[in-house]
């Protein structure tokens, strides 16, 4: 369901679009209901999750928040997109509107799956990979929406909101982070794509747009290597790390390891996606320790339900 | 201690509310968001006409910047965190919040100095 805030700040506003209703001609509306729509799918469809919570809660969107609003975000129930910076002068304008990227709604309504399972807190390393699951999943919504492998696909987030007085691609580069954007006025894209970059800093909760970069390149370096749509095989390791492995307060390097176990679980100890995994990680400085991990399994045998 | 300074430090304010002849500042920094692109700015009383300078200080005392409750700030996802800081009399306080935690009567001066910012880049 789609509302509209009409440049307010009232929410949830005037209902633009209920579920099933036609498309209304206003883009943000029809952008954040296709969206919402489509990230709805690739949940229902490939990870078998029904809904944000898993038991069909209805998918609320608030378009047009605010006057001059050049952001998204999830308020812990619902999502809400501004319309960028509209209100300055068409030369000085640098975000379109919030909606325009697939990617951003997929990502936005991540951030509500995350609550529901891992509850990754928002700060730091947790942080990070809060952020980073949620571009995981918004470019798989993309991709999905593409029909593009994971050699198609640009890995780009948020491609289309800069206005073209901006020089970048998109907010964000899964597969080169730190290169999405170089811009005289805006800087350069801070992202890392490796832990000797990263990035110790109080602002922005201690960097969590900042070094996601480092678990992202790690996903693009695992869908790379595994080859094909990267929402069958590395989405599903992600998936399930995200709803039965990961806890709140959980680090870069205890993610690598649960996804590395749960790519055995899924595929095989030494199976080529848990390669996969190991190498993906190693390419952003984290190395798994082969012996050690798939030793781990006896709490996780029991997880699974196995002897 | 610091309680106490914001009483006093109100009290003036709520009397006098804020006197033209004495100039005042502005700092106002947004971190944080979707992009996690920070603007901020500095405005400064005396170098706003004075027609704008005292829109501002009325925006300011419509926040009751200096003794109104600001609820607490959640670390939320790809929400906005402001602060702004106002120097004024030789003192100076701060307040900071996330978009959801911002109280109503603060988006006048909010939106004011975020377009501020937005401009100056
Ligand atoms: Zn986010």
């Amino acid at each position: 369901m789609i509302y509209d805030a009409e440049n307010g700040s009232a929410m949830p506003g005037r209902l633009a679009r209920a579920e099933g209703d036609a498309a209304t001609g206003d883009a943000a509306t029809d952008e954040a209901y296709d969206g919402a729509g489509a990230t709805f799918d690739l949940y229902y469809e490939i990870f078998e999750r029904n809904s944000i919570d898993n038991q069909g809660m209805d998918l609320i969107s608030i378009v047009h928040y605010l006057q001059g609003y050049d952001n998204a975000f999830w308020n812990g129930e619902r999502m809400v997109y501004g319309d960028g910076d509209e209100d300055l002068p068409e030369d000085q304008r640098l975000f379109n509107r919030f909606t325009i990227a697939i990617d951003i709604i997929g990502h936005e309504l991540t951030h509500g799956v995350t609550q529901y399972e891992a509850g990754l807190v928002y700060k730091d390393q947790p942080g990070a990979l809060n952020e980073s699951f949620s571009d995981v999943f918004g470019s798989l919504v993309k991709q999905r929406a593409k029909m593009q492998t994971a050699d198609e696909a640009d890995w780009l987030i948020g491609e289309g909101l800069f206005t073209s007085n901006v020089h970048g691609a998109g907010i964000r580069s899964m597969k080169n982070p730190g290169t999405a954007y170089n811009d005289p006025i805006l800087g350069k894209d801070p992202q890392p794509a490796h832990m000797r970059d990263y990035v110790q800093t109080t602002s922005d909760n201690g960097g969590v747009h900042i070094n996601s970069g480092i678990p992202n390149r790690a996903f693009f370096g695992v869908a790379k290597a595994l080859g094909g749509y990267a929402w069958q095989k590395a989405g599903k390791i992600w998936y399930i790390a995200l709803r039965d492995k990961l806890a709140a307060n959980d680090d870069f390097h205890t993610a690598a390891n649960k996804t590395f176990e749960v790519a055995a679980a899924l595929y095989g100890k030494n199976s080529p996606a848990q390669l996969a995994v190991q190498k993906g990680w190693d390419e952003v400085g984290i190395t798994l320790h082969l012996d050690k991990k798939q030793g781990c399994g006896k709490n996780f045998r029991q997880f699974l339900g196995w002897p | 201690m610091w309680k106490k300074f914001s009483a006093v430090f109100g009290l003036a304010l709520a009397c006098n509310l804020i006197n033209m002849q004495d100039q005042f500042q502005l700092h106002f920094e947004r971190s944080g968001g979707f992009a996690a692109i920070m603007v901020q700015v500095a405005v400064r009383s005396d170098s706003l006409d004075a027609k704008e300078a005292h829109k501002v200080a009325s925006m300011i005392e419509n926040c009751q910047f200096f003794d109104g409750e600001i609820p607490e700030s959640k670390p939320s996802p790809d929400q906005f965190y402001y602060v702004i800081r106002v120097l004024y009399r030789g003192q100076e306080q701060e307040v900071s919040f996330t978009d959801a935690a911002m109280p109503e009567r603060y988006r006048p001066l909010v939106h004011y100095l975020s377009l501020k910012a937005r401009e100056k880049k």
